[in-house]
C-alpha cells in the first residue's frame, strides 16, 4: 500500500526513416543532438522517469527503424504499447502522407483493445529548417490530426530542442491515462486498490 | 528529399556506372523509404504471372522504390539470409574472436557451411552493400548504416525480437562482413580448370533437359559492376524462363585468390595454375551434358572430385554430383586491363553461349566504365565473378522422385567446400511440391534444411498452416496482420525474386540468388507453404484449384518459351 505500484509506460515512436525519431528521443532523454547520419538498428529504447501529476512514472520509449516498419519487428514489439508517437518531417511531404499508414499498421499490429481511443501523438519535426523548405503546413497537419479523432499535434525541433519536452509530457500523460484505463477495463476487482494509491500522490 | 523518378534500368545503369552513378550516390539509399504504394505495386507486379514483371517499365518508380523492394524482399524471407541455425554462430565469432584475420577465417568457414542458396545470396548481398558503402561519402550509407538497415533481413532471430542490444550485435556482425566482403568467397565447386570440354558442355548445357539441372546464366558480376546489357541478353537465354520458374539450386562461380583454393579441402581448382594467378573465374553449367562426356570426366577426375563425401551420404548423390560439371577459366592475376580478360571472356562466351557476356569489348559500357573507375582508383577487384548460376530444378511431373529427401543441414557441415554445390538431382528428386499440384497432400519432410529452431513457433512438419488473416492496410495492399518472421508463408515467395531478376537485367544479382533460397524453402516447407505463397500478395489463400490452374498455365507457357529460346540459342551459336 505504501509503495505504489511502479508504472511503466510503453511508448512507441514511428515514422518514415530520417524524420528524426532517434533525434527526438535522444533530445528528450539525453538532451543531446547529433548531426550524424545514422540509421537506427531495428529498434532501441531508452527509459526516463517522468513526474506526472505528482506521480513518478517510467517511460520506456521505443525508437524504431523507419524502414519496412513492421515486417522486421515482431508483433510482440508493439504489444502493450500505451502511446504511439507518429513523427514526420515538416519539410518532407511524403513523410506526412505516410502517417496514416503508420497509424493503421500500428493499430493492426499492436491490436489495442480500443483502437478508436488509443492515444496517438503526432509530431512534426525539423521546424528549425528554413521556412522556404517547409512542405507541410501546420494547418494541414492539424486538419489531419483532427480528422483522426483529435490527435494532439506538436511541432518540434530535436536539433534545437524546441517543443520536445512539451510533446513528451503530453505523450506521457496520455499514455498514463491509457494505462489506467486499460487497468480499469481489465481488472475490475483491482480497480479500487489501484485507484486508492492514485490519490495518495506520494510517489516522491 | 527530392526523389528523382527514374526507370529501373537507368537506375541500374547508374549503379553499374554506365551513366552517372546516381544510385550509389543517392543520399540515404536503402534507408530512405520509397512510396509504400509503389513498392507494394512492384511487389505485386513481381508476383504476378505470366511475365512476373519482366516487361515492367520502370518509369514512374523511384530509386527508393527499387531499393525498398529489395529490402522488403529480404525482410519477408522465411529464413533470414543467415539462417536461424547459424544465427548464434555468426554472432559468437564476432563476440569471441578478437583477431580480424581469425575472424575472417571463421566467417569464411561459416559462410561455406550455410545452405548454398543462403551463402550465395549472402555473398551477393555483401558485394552489393560494400559497393554502396564505398560511396558512403556521398550517399551517407556507410557500412554501419547499411548493416543497420539490412540486419533484420540478414541476421535476426525471433527470440531476440525484443532485445535491441542483440540487434546491435547482429548489425555489428553484418558491418564486419560488409567491411571485409572482399575477403570472403563462396564455397568452391570441385572442378578442374581450363577444361575445354567444359566449354562444350557449356554450349549444350544451355539447353535444358528434364528432369535435370537447368542452367541459369547470370551475367558477369564483377565486384558489383554488372553490365546491364549483359543481363538483358541473359534473359534471352534458352531455358531461362523455366529456370526462373523452377530453379532451386544454383551454382555460381567466382573469382578467388588461388592461394585460398589450395588450402581448401576437396578443392582441386587451379592446382595446375601458377600461384601468381590470383584470380580465377569459373562457371558452371549443366543441363544437357552428354553422359559419355560426363563419364569420361568422371574417370579423368577420379578422386579429385569428392565422390566420397557423397557416397557417404548417399550413393546416388555421388553420381549426381559429378554431373555438376564446371568449367573454369583463369584470369591473369591482378589485371584489370580488358586485354588480359580476353581469353577468359572468349571462353566464357563459348561456355555460356552468351553473345554479349564478357568485358573484352573495348567499346562496351562495362569496359569503358571500368577504365573510368580504374583511372579514378575506384575499380575493385572482383570478389564475385559469376557467369553461370546453375539451377537444377524439380521435374514438373515429379517422375524422378526416388531419392529420399535430405535436409541440407544434415549434410552441409560434412561436405567439403565445393561439394556443397548440390547434386543436380537432389532437388529434382525431392517431393515435387512446387510443381505438381497433385502433390498437395505430400507430407512435408519432418526436418527441413536446418532452418528449424525449436524456439520458433512453427508447425512441427514445417508447413505453415495457419491461414493468413487479411487486413486492409493503409498501404493500399492487403497484407496479413501478422506478418512476421514466424510466418514465412505470408512472405513473398520465390516468384518475387525471380521476377525481379527477370525484369531487371541489372537488378541486384542477389535478388536472383535469393530466389533460389526461397524456392528451396518453399519446396522444403511443402506444398502447403507454396500455396500460401501464392496467396501472399493478395493476402488471402487462393483456392487450391485456381493456383493449380495457374501453375499449369505457367508450365505450358514456360515450355513454349523454352522452345522459342532454343531457337535463339542456335542463333547465338551460329554467331559464334
Amino acid at each position: 500500500m505504501a509503495s505504489q505500484r511502479k508504472v511503466l509506460l510503453k511508448v512507441i515512436i514511428l515514422g518514415e526513416s530520417g524524420v528524426g525519431k532517434t533525434s527526438l528521443m535522444n533530445q528528450y532523454v539525453n538532451k543531446k543532438f547529433s548531426n550524424q547520419y545514422k540509421a537506427t538498428i531495428g529498434a532501441d529504447f531508452l527509459t526516463k522517469e517522468v513526474p506526472i501529476d505528482d506521480r513518478l512514472v517510467t517511460m520506456q520509449i521505443w525508437d524504431t527503424a523507419g524502414q519496412e516498419r513492421f515486417q522486421s519487428l515482431g508483433v510482440a514489439f508493439y504489444r502493450g504499447a500505451d502511446c504511439c508517437v507518429l513523427v514526420f518531417d515538416v519539410n518532407n511531404a511524403k513523410s506526412f502522407e505516410t502517417l496514416e499508414s503508420w497509424r493503421d499498421e500500428f493499430l493492426i499490429q499492436a491490436s489495442p483493445n480500443n483502437p478508436e481511443n488509443f492515444p496517438f501523438v503526432v509530431i512534426g519535426n525539423k521546424i528549425d529548417m528554413d521556412e522556404s523548405k517547409r512542405m507541410v503546413s501546420q494547418k494541414r497537419a492539424m486538419a489531419w490530426c483532427q480528422s483522426k479523432g483529435n490527435i494532439p499535434y506538436f511541432e518540434t525541433s530535436a536539433k534545437e530542442a524546441i517543443n520536445v519536452e512539451q510533446a513528451f509530457q503530453t505523450i506521457a500523460k496520455n499514455a498514463l491515462q491509457h494505462e489506467v484505463n486499460v487497468k480499469i477495463d481489465f481488472h475490475d476487482p483491482i480497480k479500487i486498490d489501484s485507484d486508492t494509491p492514485d490519490n495518495n500522490g506520494c510517489a516522491c | 528529399m527530392a526523389q528523382q523518378k527514374v526507370s529501373f534500368k537507368k537506375w541500374w545503369k547508374n549503379i553499374t556506372g554506365t551513366k552517372t552513378a546516381k544510385a550509389t550516390t543517392t543520399r540515404g539509399i536503402f534507408r530512405v523509404s520509397g512510396s509504400a504504394k509503389r513498392v507494394s505495386e512492384l511487389q505485386l507486379i513481381f508476383d504476378t504471372p505470366p511475365t512476373y514483371g519482366s516487361q515492367l517499365d520502370w518509369t514512374g518508380f523511384t530509386i527508393h522504390d527499387a531499393s525498398n523492394v529489395l529490402r522488403r524482399y529480404l525482410n519477408y524471407l522465411p529464413d533470414p539470409v543467415i539462417t536461424l541455425e547459424y544465427y548464434e554462430k555468426f554472432r559468437d565469432v564476432y563476440k569471441n574472436v578478437t583477431d580480424d584475420t581469425k575472424k575472417i577465417a571463421a566467417y569464411q568457414e561459416l559462410i561455406s557451411k550455410l545452405p548454398p542458396p543462403h551463402s550465395c545470396l549472402l555473398m551477393y548481398l555483401l558485394d552489393l552493400l560494400s559497393l554502396f558503402a564505398h560511396h558512403s561519402d556521398e550517399n551517407l550509407m556507410d557500412s554501419k548504416n547499411l548493416a543497420s538497415v539490412f540486419q533484420p533481413g540478414v541476421l535476426s532471430h525471433p527470440s531476440h525480437a525484443m532485445s535491441p542490444g542483440e540487434y546491435m550485435t547482429s548489425a555489428a556482425v553484418l558491418k564486419f562482413l560488409i567491411d571485409n566482403q572482399s575477403s570472403f568467397t563462396l564455397p568452391q565447386p570441385n572442378i578442374d580448370d581450363d577444361d575445354e570440354e567444359m566449354v562444350n558442355f557449356g554450349l549444350a548445357g544451355a539447353q535444358p533437359s528434364r528432369p535435370g539441372p537447368m542452367t541459369f546464366k547470370s551475367s558477369h558480376y564483377h565486384g558489383g559492376f554488372v553490365n546491364a546489357a549483359d543481363h538483358e541478353k541473359l534473359y534471352e537465354q534458352p531455358g531461362f524462363e523455366d529456370e526462373l520458374d523452377t530453379g532451386i539450386k544454383r551454382q555460381l562461380s567466382l573469382h578467388k585468390p588461388i592461394s585460398e583454393h589450395a588450402t581448401l579441402p576437396g578443392n582441386t581448382i587451379n592446382r595446375s595454375k601458377s600461384t601468381n594467378s590470383s584470380i580465377s573465374s569459373r562457371h558452371s553449367q549443366s543441363g544437357k551434358i552428354s553422359s559419355n562426356l560426363l563419364a569420361q570426366r568422371r574417370s579423368d577426375r577420379g578422386s579429385k572430385s569428392s565422390p566420397k563425401v557423397y557416397t557417404e551420404r548417399d550413393p546416388h548423390g555421388s553420381e549426381d554430383t559429378k554431373e555438376n560439371d564446371l568449367s573454369e577459366i583463369s584470369k591473369d592475376p591482378g589485371t584489370t586491363d580488358e586485354n588480359s580478360l580476353t581469353p577468359r571472356s572468349s571462353v566464357i562466351r563459348k561456355a555460356t553461349t552468351s553473345p554479349v557476356i564478357g568485358s573484352d569489348d573495348p567499346n562496351s559500357e562495362f569496359t569503358i566504365r571500368r577504365k573510368q573507375l580504374k583511372s579514378e582508383g575506384l575499380h575493385r577487384e572482383p570478389s564475385i565473378f559469376c557467369e553461370t548460376i546453375e539451377i537444377p530444378f524439380p521435374a514438373p511431373t515429379g517422375s524422378s522422385g526416388n531419392e529420399p529427401f535430405r535436409p541440407s543441414s544434415a549434410v552441409a557441415p560434412n561436405i567439403p567446400r565445393g561439394a556443397q554445390f548440390l547434386p543436380p538431382n537432389r532437388f529434382a528428386s525431392e517431393p515435387q511440391l512446387q510443381y505438381s499440384p497433385s502433390a498437395t497432400k505430400a507430407v512435408s519432410p519432418p526436418t527441413v534444411s536446418g532452418h528449424i529452431d525449436p524456439s520458433i513457433p512453427r508447425q512441427q512438419d514445417n508447413s505453415y498452416v495457419s491461414p493468413p488473416t487479411t487486413a486492409k492496410t493503409g498501404l493500399g495492399v492487403k497484407r496479413s496482420s501478422a506478418t512476421t518472421r514466424k510466418d514465412p508463408a505470408q512472405r513473398p515467395d520465390h516468384s518475387m525474386t525471380i521476377q525481379r531478376a527477370k525484369s531487371n537485367p541489372g537488378d541486384l544479382v542477389s535478388i536472383s540468388a535469393r530466389s533460389q533460397s526461397h524456392q528451396m524453402s518453399a519446396s522444403h516447407t511443402g506444398n502447403h507453404t507454396y500455396e500460401m505463397f501464392k496467396g501472399w500478395i493478395s493476402g488471402k489463400n487462393k483456392d487450391h484449384d485456381s493456383t493449380t490452374k495457374e501453375k499449369e498455365k505457367d508450365k505450358v507457357k514456360s515450355e513454349k518459351k523454352r522452345d522459342s529460346l532454343t531457337e535463339k540459342q542456335r542463333k547465338y551459336k551460329s554467331q559464334e
